[in-house]
């Protein structure tokens, strides 16, 4: 068997116990009081990471473009349309989609200007 | 209660994920093929990471020929924030009689299932929480392989017919994090804004992961401090 090959089942082994072993160990948890401050951190821990998550995503969009004008307008037209179709309508599929054609078509548009 | 239905409510949700993680597994598996990986291996890598940034960061280190030990440690070291999403994962669904060997669970808990679940669980019914998390994790699963495989062997040709929607699928993932922000978030201001700030001030030191993991560790500890309101509360008090 290649290194690779042993490599990608190890990372992919290692991955998972990263996932499993800290929720084995915690049995506890379901018994928490909601005072706990541990309780209100693993509360937290939620909103916390798709905060950080989305984040790293939108400032990952137009860094990956050189910080091009046209990927940053990209990026403010994708996150406004994800609040104005969000406000229409509570279905996570639209409020997901949607934005990501916006976000697509100012690139296209951007491409039609002269010069573009 | 039946298994099935929860499951099937899981699948539904997985939508918005599987949307996501089509094109991006469908861009690993031209990227693993163009990084000099066989088709098996690259199914393989996806197959039994299912850990989306990870594995580009894999494949990279394969082409610049990189010993095992690197690529395995590079893995793991940007996998570590998935430590802290079972635990609270496990607090949120607050199960009283699970169905789902944990083991199982844990397999599928990526950063977008677990936002997902996070953000939505509290509406999902007690009863069958777990199976449900299930089905939401198999529908990721299936469309981030499938994504995979439909990479590695049609790959190339199909990105270079469209910039359009090479474009539009960058803004899939970004766009789900967002609208789960706005679900999950509105009750828990504080909390959001130290997280953005940390992430913001770290990403411009260190690598994005990292920024990552600060952030999110910063802004969840943030739930212990009392809320500005509270403050105010309180010295409005003392002066009355």
């Amino acid at each position: 068997m290649k290194s690779v090959d042993l490599a990608l089942i190890a990372a992919g082994a290692g991955t998972y116990l990263l996932r499993y072993l800290p929720m084995a160990g915690s049995r506890f948890l379901v018994r928490l009081p909601d005072t706990s401050p541990l309780y209100r951190v693993l509360q937290a821990m939620g909103p916390a990471a798709i905060t950080s998550l989305a984040v790293v995503c939108l400032v990952a969009l137009p860094a990956g473009h050189g910080w091009s004008p046209v990927s940053l307008a990209a990026v403010m037209a994708g996150v406004l349309s994800v609040f104005a179709v969000h406000r229409r309508t509570g279905n996570l599929a639209v409020v997901t989609l949607v934005p990501a054609l916006v976000y697509g078509m100012v690139f296209s548009l951007a491409s039609w200007l002269p010069g573009g | 209660m039946s298994f099935f239905s929860p499951f099937q409510q899981g699948l539904r949700d997985s939508l918005p994920i599987g949307a996501g993680y089509l094109p991006i597994g469908f861009t690993f598996g031209v990227v693993a093929i163009q990084a000099g990986l066989s088709i098996w291996q690259a199914f393989l890598v996806s197959a039994l990471m299912f850990a989306g940034a990870s594995q580009f960061v894999f494949v990279a280190l394969v082409a610049t020929g990189a010993a095992g030990w690197t690529l395995v440690s590079a893995v793991l070291l940007m996998n570590m924030r998935h430590l802290f999403y079972g635990p609270s994962l496990l607090s949120t669904l607050a199960l009283a009689r699970p169905r789902v060997p944990r083991c199982l669970l844990a397999f599928g808990l990526t950063d977008e299932v677990f936002a997902t679940a996070a953000a939505r669980s509290g509406g999902w019914d007690q009863e069958g929480r777990d199976i449900r998390l299930l089905g939401l994790e198999a529908g990721a699963y299936s469309a981030w392989v499938g994504g995979t495989v439909l990479g590695t062997v049609t790959g190339e040709q199909l990105l270079s017919r469209s910039d359009f929607m090479r474009n539009s699928m960058e803004f899939v993932l970004p766009a789900l994090f967002c609208a789960l922000l706005l679900e999950c978030g509105r009750h828990r201001r504080q909390v959001v804004f130290v997280t953005l700030m940390v992430t913001l001030v770290l990403g411009l030191w260190l690598e994005s992961y990292l920024a990552l993991v600060g952030g999110m560790l910063t802004g969840a500890f943030a739930a212990i401090l009392p809320p500005p309101s509270a403050g105010r509360a309180r010295k409005a008090g003392r002066q009355a």
